[in-house]
């Protein structure tokens, strides 16, 4: 198994820098010894350190450690409480190296290819929805882009069996279009004009990359208190 | 520090101010003057911009912006929707043509709908249930435009705050990776 790489999302400046600073003392440490682990600042990545409040299943990496607020009891084994420690992280990573080490090839995608992709050909009715706050959001996942069941589930953090259920029932209403092309590529928005704006409409900075927006996102939901699905 | 913006937009009375009110850090910045349009029952109405903020904990800031109602204050839409994170367009369907007031705001910003997120919240739907909420989302289909729409009392922060959720919901959508 050749180098691994660990990112971190959605967290503080400070903190981030603390799980780089960890690595970097890690790697010295156990110079010569297989797998090693670098730090990345863009993925893909094999694992991620995130904020507890972010949806794991919506993070780009197959290992995902969330830390928990100071003095929080967890029972998780990929959930440790603040402030992380040197031999917490070693250790959550010398596990993770030997699960993915382990893991047959097939399993280490969480996608099945052979699954359709579906998008919404309009919005449902109201019937459907229910002002269901989940299957709103489901509902807006598929009318934003092409996703199998299985992607669904692990973009909007809810179980695939639930997911499925809402698919089945948006096919039954004929409101899917199936094998829709590959999901496209995050949009940019229009970059932003070179000449200064109205006093009353002040600048805003040009869109982010895809990862950033990630991390945004989480620091939106953080604050207003909006978790993940399901 | 970066700052970003959420802009919510309307006809009058739709219920800009409020929802804004109901999750912004501060009381929102308002410029209402009194209204001196006598077929709308308000006493003070925004006519330039409604101003509340997210201050978040990674240090950024979400600016949220709510638009002046009126449709003769349309170029002013185009500014503020420049580089938005989203936008939340807010209806009243206790008006008499609430289907024809969303189509205002679908042609307004119809070049802006084709990239970033966007959200209906149609307002007032207990006490005024026609059209229901189908129909606006039969208008949609019928230009071609596909977008999530909601039921709101935005003197509900539960509501307003889905709407957000629904906006969110989409960036992440659009930012995802599928696994190789």
């Amino acid at each position: 198994m050749g180098d691994l790489k660990l990112g971190v999302q959605s967290l503080p400046a400070a903190e981030a820098g603390l799980v780089r600073a960890l690595l970097q003392l890690m790697a010295h440490g156990r110079a010569g010894v297989a797998p090693r682990w670098t730090f990345a600042d863009q993925g893909p990545f094999d694992a991620l350190v995130t904020d507890a409040a972010t949806q794991p299943s919506s993070l780009p990496a197959r290992a995902v450690l969330r830390l928990a607020q100071a003095g929080a009891q967890v029972a998780e084994a990929d959930v440790v409480a603040r402030p992380l420690r040197a031999d917490a992280l070693e250790r959550w990573l010398d596990a993770v190296a030997t699960r993915l080490a382990s893991a047959p090839a097939a399993a280490r995608t969480t996608v099945r290819s052979d699954d359709p992709r579906w998008k919404l050909r309009r919005w449902p009715p109201n019937e459907l929805l229910r002002a269901d706050a989940g299957r709103t959001r489901l509902a807006t996942m598929l009318s934003r882009r092409a996703l199998s069941v299985d992607e669904l589930a692990q973009l909007a953090g809810v179980a695939p069996e639930k997911c499925r259920t809402f698919v089945q029932l948006l096919q039954s209403f004929e409101l899917l279009v199936a094998d829709a092309p590959p999901p496209e590529a995050p949009r940019a928005l229009p970059a932003p004009p070179p000449a200064a704006t109205t006093a009353a409409a002040p600048a805003a900075p040009a869109p982010a990359p895809a990862a950033s927006r990630w991390s945004l996102v989480a620091s939106i939901r953080r604050k207003l208190g909006l978790g993940g699905a399901g | 520090m970066t700052e970003y913006k959420i802009l919510f937009t309307g006809t009058m009375r739709a219920g800009k101010t409020t929802a804004i009110a109901s999750v912004s850090d501060v009381t929102p910045l308002s410029t209402d003057v009194a209204n001196t349009d006598a077929s709308v029952a308000k006493a003070q109405t925004t006519v330039g911009l409604d101003f509340g903020m997210l201050q978040l904990d990674t240090g950024d800031r979400v600016r949220l912006f709510g638009t002046p109602g009126q449709a003769r204050f349309d170029f002013l839409w185009k500014v503020l929707v420049r580089n938005a994170l989203g936008l939340i367009i807010l209806t009243d369907n206790s008006r008499p043509d609430p289907l024809g007031d969303l189509a205002v705001y679908l042609e307004g910003f119809a070049a802006e709908l084709q990239q970033i997120p966007c959200v209906i919240g149609v307002g007032r739907l207990e006490g005024s249930p026609s059209p229901g909420l189908d129909a606006y989302g039969d208008l949609l289909a019928q230009r071609g435009v596909l977008l999530p729409v909601l039921p709101v009392d935005v003197r509900r922060r539960e509501d307003v705050l889905l709407l957000v959720d629904t906006l969110l919901a989409q960036i992440e959508a659009n930012s995802w990776e599928a696994p190789a």
